[in-house]
């Protein structure tokens, strides 16, 4: 397989990934701010974070917040993480890869960036908001499941599954580090009460919510709720089961070595996290930690596979 | 339903309906066919291949005001048919040219003795682009420059088959001719039931043989790739299809890598991987940074030196385009008689050199009679048709020849033949030219029909499909003698 379609079949699925992403924890926050005290306005910066685009939302931002956040999240193409801008990568990154795709998929996600364009003006007002914004979610998972219902499980899908589960465990990181600076934030420090609404509300972005449920089966804290998002191998958004992922399609390659290598290291990381308890005060280090884990990790990809191309 | 005694071929050659509504040699069955069947019907399924096109997803792209726009491709459901034993001499026509200008091309890239015997003259050297010094004592596979020709020909209102011009450089078109017989045969599979039709889709496969003889490692499996300048290249649909159809490799500049040892390599996920042969979609100059523009982007350094010295085959070779020239289009005939001591099978369209006086002279008196082309675009481009031009178009294109006669070539405006077009509720006479496609490497090929382009306007003859134009399947039927 030629390095330029195997990388434009990973950032394809990177930016697929990042796009249902981005819709879900929209969708969640657009749901918690009504379940908090109307001063709360300031989870719609902790939601940008999590995009790792809030400097440029300050240059961004107008009044109402709200709607600016919105705006800034779906359909702004000035802003990269935008749903509007990485649903435009992957169709970038599709366009060449007709002869390698299912054709089913391959309508499905013109189909999307169609609906997008169309659509994503919409959410920025509340009432059209859930229905924009779950129609992206569905329509990625649709994706999905074509790629894995129709398409030949050979190198090409490999790189498919490592572009959506480096995304997928690079999501969670980034969904707990921007949640455990809560607790000092103003909302929790004057109303304790809503720490829980904001937990099950990580829970929910990582559409993690029932599964928690049927698997643990007790009260909702937070250590339970990292344990479960961080190390449970079930559970398809962890970070453990995303890693396992990357091994399994990492060894199905050819020249995996320092892949998997790369790979080892971060999960001694991920261990380790869990031997500390996770305690309150090392998780956003940790969090940084994992992530720049697995930034290594996909340098290792593009080095060992894409490497002639740069 | 149509009338074909009511249908109007006074003034131009049908290919269908020979004058008096009286069906031509081969197409008697198409015709009756057509002629039984409601408009209503018929109109069904011009319906049903437009769907088909879309659902097979047929496009071409056309660049317009910065964007680019995936069209489906045009195709009008009534066949052109040419008359099996017709073919037969045009088919060693098209072998004979392609022959003599292969010889002419390795002559010119050698010794040049044709210009030494003053057959053609030296300047010819001059005003051709696409003439590579660099090339210069090459010796590609078997003296073989132009693997793969599009040759235009159209019919005049005399009924005789002339070659309108050849392109040798990166000629395009094949894809359709293919798909347009695939839609065909879903729009009246009952024809081709009881129909000889000489089926076309042999060509892929032609194609590939073509390529791996170039091949430089004979006994083993070639590598071929097709090299494509990219997604918003105009026939970038038809690189990918190529390269599905004969299972090989699509690459960009980017994708390819010279090495040390002068080899080319394809990047893949395993590392380097040896090519073998090119059958490159990128023009001359954007083969290799290294030699021709500095600023390419789609080409890769040092391709050039690495087909000089033999390990890599590129299709067409760097400087076949030497003879795709409108300037040298017009010494063909002599070409013919100096290499092969044959006189040409196919006539040339008669052809004023603007570098000539006496020849310049004519055609400023008499250039609203006349097409005046640029000796070197393609496409359709630039061109003046003298009988459908404006006064200050005239006067506009007389100064442009004027300031640069060797850059102009004049021709008789030709009346192109028609073939029965469906028109809204109507069939009426549309202009058609017709693009075969000719192989060579070891041996020759030519597809049986080839690309048959429509003007869908009345009355106009600008058949480029960048320009409205439409496609027609092209049937050749019956036994050959």
């Amino acid at each position: 397989m030629l390095s330029s379609v195997a990388s434009r079949l990973y950032w394809l699925s990177r930016y697929l990934e990042r796009t249902e992403n981005t819709a879900r924890i929209l969708n969640t926050y657009a749901n918690l701010l009504l379940d908090l005290p109307k001063e709360a306005e300031m989870s719609w910066l902790q939601m940008i974070r999590t995009s790792g685009y809030a400097v440029e939302f300050e240059q961004y931002r107008q009044w109402p917040l709200e709607r600016s956040a919105i705006k800034f999240m779906t359909s702004e193409r000035e802003n990269p993480g935008s749903i509007q801008s990485t649903i435009d990568c992957a169709r970038e990154n599709m366009r060449t890869l007709r002869e390698y795709l299912p054709k089913e998929a391959f309508e499905a996600v013109n189909e999307l960036h169609i609906a997008c364009d169309k659509k994503l003006a919409r959410a920025v007002g509340r009432r059209a908001r859930y229905s924009v914004l779950s129609e992206v979610v569905e329509r990625c998972q649709q994706i999905n499941g074509l790629f894995a219902g129709t398409m030949n499980h050979g190198e090409g899908y490999q790189f498919i599954r490592l572009g959506r589960s480096l995304e997928r465990a690079d999501m969670t990181t980034r969904i707990i580090d921007v949640a455990s600076d809560l607790p000092h934030s103003d909302v929790s420090a004057r109303a304790p009460e809503y720490e829980i609404t904001l937990w099950v509300n990580v829970l929910r972005s990582l559409s993690a919510y029932q599964s928690y449920r049927q698997s643990v089966r007790s009260r909702i804290t937070p250590v339970r709720v990292l344990h479960f998002v961080l190390n449970n191998i079930e559970f398809p958004r962890s970070v453990a089961h995303c890693l396992n992922e990357i091994r399994t399609s990492a060894q199905l390659l050819p020249k995996n070595e320092a892949v998997l290598e790369v790979l080892k290291t971060t999960e001694r990381q991920l261990g380790s996290l869990s031997v500390r308890a996770l305690a309150r005060e090392h998780l956003q280090r940790d969090m940084d930690k994992m992530q720049n884990e697995l930034g290594q990790i996909h340098n290792a990809v593009g080095k060992t596979w894409f490497a002639e191309l740069q | 339903m149509i009338e074909w005694n009511k249908y109007g071929t006074d003034k131009f050659y049908d290919e269908l309906i020979a004058p008096g509504g009286v069906a031509r040699p081969g197409a008697a069955e198409l015709v009756r066919y057509i002629g039984s069947i409601s408009s209503q019907n018929l109109k069904s399924r011009q319906a049903a291949a437009d769907r088909a096109i879309i659902e097979m997803g047929i496009t071409f792209t056309v660049y317009s005001e910065g964007e680019n726009i995936d069209r489906a491709w045009p195709l009008d459901i009534i066949p052109r048919v040419i008359d099996a034993r017709e073919w037969q001499t045009i088919d060693r026509g098209l072998v004979q040219r392609l022959t003599a200008l292969n010889l002419f091309i390795n002559d010119i890239y050698h010794d040049q003795k044709i210009i030494k015997d003053g057959v053609v003259p030296g300047s010819i050297l001059l005003s051709s682009k696409d003439y590579l010094p660099q090339c210069m004592g090459i010796d590609p596979p078997f003296g073989v420059w132009a693997h793969i020709c599009g040759t235009d020909l159209v019919r005049n209102s005399d009924g005789t088959m002339y070659v309108l011009e050849d392109n040798l450089r990166v000629p395009s078109g094949v894809s359709y001719m293919l798909e347009n017989r695939a839609v065909t045969k879903r729009v009246f599979p009952e024809l081709f039931g009881q129909y000889p039709v000489r089926p076309v889709d042999g060509y892929p496969h032609a194609l590939f043989d073509t390529l791996a003889a170039l091949s430089s490692r004979p006994g083993d499996e070639p590598e071929i790739a097709v090299l494509t300048p990219g997604i918003y290249n105009s026939a970038y649909f038809e690189h990918s299809f190529l390269a599905q159809r004969m299972g090989t490799e699509l690459v960009g500049g980017g994708d390819l890598v010279v090495g040390d040892d002068d080899c080319v390599y394809m990047k893949n996920i395993e590392g380097l991987q040896r090519v073998d042969v090119i059958y490159r979609r990128v023009s001359d100059v954007f083969l290799d940074p290294a030699v021709f523009d500095k600023s390419s982007l789609l080409g890769t350094p040092g391709l050039f030196r690495a087909w000089a010295k033999g390990n890599v085959a590129l299709a067409n070779a760097p400087g076949a385009g030497v003879a795709d020239d409108k300037v040298v289009y017009s010494y063909v005939p002599a070409i013919i008689r100096y290499y092969l001591d044959e006189e040409p099978i196919l006539p040339n369209v008669p052809t004023y050199r603007c570098s000539d006086p006496e020849d310049l002279a004519y055609v400023l008196e008499f250039i609203e009679t006349l097409v005046v082309k640029p000796a070197n675009e393609s496409g359709g481009y630039g061109m003046l048709v003298g009988p459908f031009a404006s006064k200050s178009e005239l006067a506009d294109f007389r100064n442009r020849v004027k300031a640069d006669p060797r850059n102009y070539i004049a021709q008789p405006t030709l009346g192109l033949s028609t073939v029965p077009t469906i028109c809204g509720a109507n069939i009426e006479p549309r202009h058609v030219d017709l693009r075969p496609f000719v192989l060579q490497a070891d041996s020759s090929y030519v597809t049986p029909g080839g690309l048959t382009r429509v003007a869908l306007r009345k009355g106009s003859l600008v058949v480029n499909s960048s320009q409205g134009g439409g496609s027609k399947d092209t049937w050749i039927v019956g036994e050959t003698s």
